[in-house]
């Protein structure tokens, strides 16, 4: 950071014979990377809470409702479970697509080539593939 | 941003101008992850608001002469009103956000309008959770 503060009097510096190596750009195409994986981290931390909150309520409705023997009690539940995992699978999807295509183009930007990495990405996958079993469980009404 | 890779030279003032708009890009995207924060808040309220209801209709059906105490629905109505609430001002607040950055310079990589599309479809699935919960009640 200290290396910012310092660079923006040389500016003029730049264009001298043996410039500098300006790494205030690279920094920066990092940071935005970085800053791109924290937003897909927190898409995922979106998603997952509407996975978990739609299969909780309309699993616990299903119970509550077979206890009772009163199958009409869980459809309310068991819609807004879907409709929120639904909303959560679909966002993390077009979040990851966005996040790959940020990528893209910093490196056309001169994006150093080995920042980024895929970690983000992969765990982002696997709770899409979490999101999906959970979908198909409560469109099943699986267990109970 | 100009197309002109770093690896070639490029001018001071094109660095500045690269910078600006990566910068601009890191804002937005920290505009974005706020507006998902609002999302996580406001699904959850509406969400608990909806179960407490759901869950005091029961408790009325397994024991139907017992009157509940007083304020489980208000307790469910006042959460879902302010799930709904607070994502229709967070949907505003970065939207105002992402104009302003616009005007600036923010370039189109960024795409802010993903968290507004998710923020919409939570809202719509919020307000409908109110109406079914309040229309079941009247009915």
């Amino acid at each position: 950071m200290s290396e910012k503060a310092e660079r923006p009097q040389e500016d003029e510096q730049i264009s001298a014979p043996e410039p500098p190596r300006d790494l205030r750009l690279a920094g920066a195409l990092v940071r935005t990377v970085l800053s791109s994986e924290q937003t897909l981290m927190s898409w995922i931390r979106t998603s997952v809470s509407l996975f978990t909150f739609g299969f909780s309520i309309s699993k616990f409705f299903q119970f509550l409702a077979v206890k009772q023997d009163d199958t009409e009690f869980s459809t309310g539940p068991r819609r807004l479970g879907i409709s929120l995992i639904c909303v959560g699978i679909l966002m993390l999807l077009l979040a990851m697509a966005d996040h790959v295509r940020l990528i893209r183009y910093m490196r056309k930007q001169g994006l150093p080539a080995d920042s980024g990495s895929y970690l983000p990405f992969g765990s982002a996958a696997a709770f899409l593939a979490i999101g999906l079993v959970a979908l198909v469980s409560v469109y099943l009404k699986w267990g109970l | 941003m100009s197309e002109a890779s770093i690896s070639k030279e490029r001018t001071a003032a094109e660095i500045v101008g690269a910078l600006s708009a990566l910068a601009l890009v890191r804002t937005a995207f920290s505009s974005q992850r706020s507006l998902m924060s609002w999302m996580r808040t406001s699904v959850s309220l509406y969400t608990f608001g909806f179960s407490i209801a759901k869950f005091t209709d029961y408790l009325e059906q397994q024991a139907e002469d017992v009157e509940l105490a007083a304020g489980n629905r208000e307790l469910a109505l006042v959460l879902m009103i302010m799930g709904i609430l607070s994502i229709v001002l967070a949907v505003f607040e970065h939207s105002r956000r992402i104009r302003r950055m616009k005007q600036l310079g923010l370039p189109d990589v960024s795409r802010p309008y993903l968290p507004i599309v998710a923020a919409a479809a939570l809202l719509v699935i919020g307000i409908a959770t109110l109406v079914g919960i309040v229309d079941n009640w009247s009915g």
